[in-house]
Parts: C-alpha cells; sequence; structure tokens
C-alpha cells in the first residue's frame, strides 16, 4: 500500500467531492487527512470558485514540499478540454507571481470532461458516451433506476482493464485516461 | 424519517412548521427557536416513552405572551411505507391557579386511519381494520401510549421510532468516569459516555471498532478504548502506542475535552447513524479544532446517504455553514424579536463571500 497523504481535495462541487473523496480514501489518504474544499453556494461558478482558490492552495503545498501532504485538484473540462484547462490553471499562478505546477509538485489535476458524471457514467458500463455532451441528467436517471452509483464507479475505477478496454477508453474519454495516470503520482498502483 | 414537525403556543415557537430532509443544518441568531425545536423533541419522546409526567415536561413551556390555554404539537413520520401522523394538545391551567398541564387530546394515525386516540379523559382503541375499539377513561396526566401493548406493529413501530430519537449537546466536563452498569442510552450531555460504550462494545463491537479507527487518525497513537474493572464498576482506558512500539494507557480525565468529545462524537456516528430515527446535534464542533471539524461533517454526511438516517445540526460555526449551506441549511429568525419563522437557506446566485462570512455580516 502506498504510504498515506494528508491534504487539499480543491473541487468544484458536491458531486466532484463524493467521487474524488472515496477514490482517495480507498489508498491514498485516510478520510480524516483530506479537507475538501468546494463552493459552498448551490448555484455558483464552481470553476470559477477553483481558479480562484488554486494559487492559494498551491502556494500553501509547496510550503508542505516535506511533509507528506498533496494538492488534489479537479475541475471539469465543460467546453474547453484537458489542455486548455491546464492553461487557466496555470495562468493563475502566473498572475500570483508563482512559478508554473511542475513535476516535483505534489499537485495532481483532474480534468473529468464534460463533467465528472461523463466519467461515472462510464466507469458504470455506459460506453455510448463522449466528451462532447453532457450527461447529468442521463447519470440521474440511470441512478435512479439503480443502474449506476458514484460507488459502483470507484470500484470499476480499481477494476484491471484488458487492452481493448484501455484503448477504447484512451479514444473515448481522454480525459479519464489521464487522470488514471495523474494519480499513479501519489505511488502505488492505481487499479 | 420525520417529514414534518409542527408546534403551537410553545416558547417561541406559535403556528411554527418545520420541513426537514435527511440532513438539515439550523441556522438563526441566538434565541431564534433552533434550541427550542431540538426540546419539542424531546419532550414528546418523554411523553411518549413514559418517561416523565405532563407536569414535568411541559411546565413553563407556553408562548410568554399568547393568551390561550391550549398547547399544540404535530409530527409527521414516513416509516412502513405509509405516513405517520402524531397530535397533541396540551391544556394549561391559568396562571395564578395551581393546577398542571395536562392532555387535553392526543391521536395517532396511520395514512389517515387512527391508530389511538384520547380525548374527553377517554381512551379510544381502534382495530387493525381501522374499525373502533374499545373505550376507557384515563388519567391526563401522561400518555397512555406507553402502556398500549398493542400487537399493532404499526404502533410498535411509531413508538420504536421515536425511542430512537436522539438529542445531544455534548459537554465533556459532565462526562462521567466510571461506569455501574450498560446503557443503552447515551444521555443528552454525553454524561454516562462510559456506560453507553460498554453497551456498544457488547452489542455493536464492530461500529465500535470504526469509530476507534477514525479517532486513531485524528489522535496521534491512539489505538482504541478498552474497559478495566475497579471494584464493582468499570472505567475507560484509551490505549496509545508511542514511536518506539511500548504501549501505555490514559484514564479518560486524562485524555483533553476535545478528545472526550472526538470520543463521544465519532462513536454517536458509528454507533447510531442508522440505527437511531433522528439525530439532532447542538454545536457539535464545541471543543474540536478546527482541522477536525470537516472530516466529522463528511462521515455524518456519508453515514446518513448509506444508512439513510436523518440528522439535525444547529451550528454557528463558520466551518459547518460552509460545507452544509450548499443543500442542507435553513435559516430561523424572529422579526422584531415576534415569532419564530424558518425557512430554507442558501447564498443568493453569484456572492463571492462564504456562506458563513455573508450570515457574519447579518445575511
Amino acid at each position: 500500500m502506498a504510504s498515506r497523504f494528508r491534504g487539499v481535495l480543491l473541487c468544484e462541487d458536491i458531486e466532484h467531492e463524493r467521487f474524488f473523496r472515496r477514490l482517495l480514501e480507498r489508498k491514498w489518504f485516510r478520510r480524516t487527512q483530506l479537507k475538501a474544499q468546494r463552493i459552498p453556494n448551490a448555484h455558483g461558478a464552481g470553476d470559477a470558485f477553483v481558479l480562484s482558490r488554486y494559487a492559494g492552495e498551491v502556494q500553501l503545498a509547496r510550503s508542505k514540499r516535506t511533509e507528506n501532504y498533496a494538492l488534489i485538484v479537479v475541475l471539469d473540462g465543460d467546453q474547453f478540454m484537458l489542455t486548455k484547462r491546464i492553461q487557466q490553471l496555470d495562468e493563475q499562478l502566473v498572475a500570483a507571481g508563482l512559478d508554473k505546477r511542475n513535476s516535483s509538485d505534489k499537485i495532481l489535476v483532474f480534468v473529468p470532461t464534460r463533467n465528472i458524471e461523463t466519467w461515472e457514467l462510464w466507469l458504470c458500463g455506459h460506453y455510448d458516451l463522449d466528451e462532447q455532451a453532457d450527461y447529468k441528467e442521463q447519470f440521474r436517471k440511470a441512478v435512479g433506476r439503480g443502474e449506476a452509483s458514484v460507488k459502483e464507479s470507484i470500484e470499476a475505477w480499481f477494476r484491471q482493464l484488458s487492452e481493448r478496454e484501455n484503448q477504447r477508453e484512451q479514444e473515448t474519454l481522454p480525459s479519464l485516461a489521464a487522470g488514471r495516470q495523474e494519480i499513479r503520482r501519489l505511488g502505488a498502483d492505481s487499479r | 424519517m420525520i417529514t414534518r414537525i409542527y408546534a403551537d403556543n410553545y416558547k417561541c415557537l406559535v403556528h411554527f412548521e418545520f420541513v426537514p430532509g435527511k440532513l438539515n443544518l439550523l441556522l438563526g441568531d441566538n434565541g431564534s427557536g433552533k434550541s427550542s425545536l431540538f426540546e419539542v423533541l424531546v419532550r414528546l419522546r418523554d411523553l411518549i416513552l413514559g418517561e416523565r409526567s405532563t407536569a414535568l415536561i411541559f411546565a413553563f413551556s407556553k408562548t410568554v405572551w399568547d393568551r390561550r390555554s391550549v398547547q399544540s404539537f404535530e409530527l409527521e413520520i414516513d416509516g412502513l411505507g405509509g405516513t405517520f401522523f402524531y397530535r397533541l394538545e396540551i391544556q394549561h391551567p391559568p396562571e395564578d391557579e395551581p393546577q398542571k398541564p395536562q392532555i387535553k387530546s392526543e391521536k395517532l394515525a396511520y395514512d389517515g386511519n387512527s391508530l389511538f386516540e384520547y380525548r374527553e379523559g377517554q381512551v379510544h382503541l381502534f382495530q387493525d381494520d381501522h374499525s373502533a375499539g374499545a373505550v376507557f377513561p384515563f388519567r391526563s396526566d401522561q400518555s397512555f401510549l406507553p402502556s398500549l401493548e398493542s400487537q399493532n406493529k404499526r404502533v410498535q413501530w411509531f413508538k420504536n421510532f421515536i425511542a430512537g430519537v436522539n438529542v445531544f449537546q455534548l459537554n465533556p466536563f459532565a462526562m462521567e468516569l466510571f461506569s455501574q452498569q450498560d446503557e443503552q442510552f447515551l444521555a443528552i450531555n454525553g454524561s454516562n459516555f462510559v456506560s453507553w460504550l460498554r453497551y456498544l462494545s457488547q452489542e455493536r463491537p464492530r461500529e465500535k471498532r470504526e469509530s476507534e479507527e477514525r479517532l486513531a487518525d485524528l489522535i496521534p497513537g491512539f489505538l482504541g478504548f478498552a474497559f478495566r474493572t475497579q471494584g464493582d464498576r468499570k472505567g475507560v482506558v484509551a490505549e496509545f502506542s508511542k514511536s518506539d512500539e511500548n504501549e501505555y494507557q490514559l484514564n479518560l480525565v486524562h485524555l483533553s475535552e476535545g478528545q472526550r468529545v472526538l470520543a463521544m462524537l465519532y462513536s454517536i456516528l458509528h454507533g447510531l447513524v442508522g440505527t437511531a430515527s433522528v439525530l439532532c446535534f447542538d454545536e457539535p464542533e464545541n471543543f474540536v479544532s478546527l482541522p477536525e471539524v470537516q472530516p466529522w461533517l463528511q462521515e455524518l454526511r456519508d453515514l446518513v446517504e448509506e444508512r439513510s438516517g436523518q440528522a439535525l445540526l444547529i451550528s454557528h460555526h463558520p466551518e459547518v455553514i460552509d460545507y452544509f449551506a450548499v443543500d442542507s441549511a435553513f435559516r430561523f429568525h424572529r422579526p422584531n424579536g415576534d415569532l419564530a419563522r424558518v425557512e430554507a437557506w442558501t447564498p443568493e446566485p453569484g456572492q463571492i463571500l462564504k456562506p458563513s462570512e455573508i450570515l457574519a455580516r447579518g445575511g
């Protein structure tokens, strides 16, 4: 088992928190050691919240380099996709006079695209998806029918994929494939 | 799950209605009626379980400025696939007369059909097919429900549900260090924690272990609780390990107040969410350090969702407000110091300030 971290989960909303806390608590964080920072309003702009808090959290994480501390950032891709979101985050650091994120930072960025419900549906076996459409409503209905759940999607994350499944995931949901790579930075096998 | 609480002519609650969800954060200034709502639940529970007489339960509880002599309460509860409805009327004597508060009427119904009624000094029972059953006189200073040895599973379900309404206002200074016997119910201030922990370790050892695992993450070196017999009583010691792998034990009195509250909070979560019907916490974050607040809230949210529990929290703490204001907050207020009112509360869309900051500025 990888060593356990403590740190912050900077994310947009309660849906992000539900998914990523469960994911991270499976191997890398103890429940009591991961503080969630998400937008406290029901109708606010979650991405703006994450972008506005990012530089401050990065500054704090860098001051704790010698500790087993990690910053986990989650930002829906929405219409921007992965590369653009990473660029937006970097811009926040530059504007704050900080260096851009580099490989020595224990700062992980996840960009579920189009949003976290796309990942959750996919992980629950709904493969007729892409990263452009919004599947929030479809996920909600699938949960209602008992065909999907956050818990089930977390179980699926840790399932060993065949080469063919891996390839399909990389082609259809590159943001999820990138997320699987990103979590490897915490150490241990991510699946 | 309780779906409606109504109180009229009770302290500052006049024609007051609250419709809770599964998870509820009660916000509001001091004196806005939050704790009074918890009191209503405790008083109804005590009456329905026969803990105390109406004189002790309802004395000095009427709205001071209201001249009506009748006080009324209603509960609606979802259960067994339908809705329970409970209504109670308390007749208060004029202030200058020596009589005590008495029950004027009481009724329990399920999906519109009476299960039990008390009116004009008579108990009315009903058959399972809802037809009228026995009628007989009964005293008005206590409810007949505790004495109702009913085969009716609905009546029994309702009484069990009410027995599972727990209100906590934890006070580590009140914690007794020794226990004479197991106790199934934890006192409102947690004073009998040792006795209740004995019960938990016997009846629900897995839940006790789960709460200890959480505490081990929060309290460096903590391993778990163990019981030590001293004469005819038992005390609890907290077992710790040092970095050199030697173990040592501390009596509860050697734990800090905050650590004792954490022990109670996590034990309650794991021992009672889903088992108890409703958990009410009045300022649970008292004595708890800042980084320890959110993990407990996360745990509460998860357990309430996973185990289909129901929880109500009163808090003024920014960490609690900002965590729950997104979807679970209700704001109590008393315009011009008048009657208490409550409404769902969430910051206006687009607000930059945190909910706690908005409230600190008067909302």
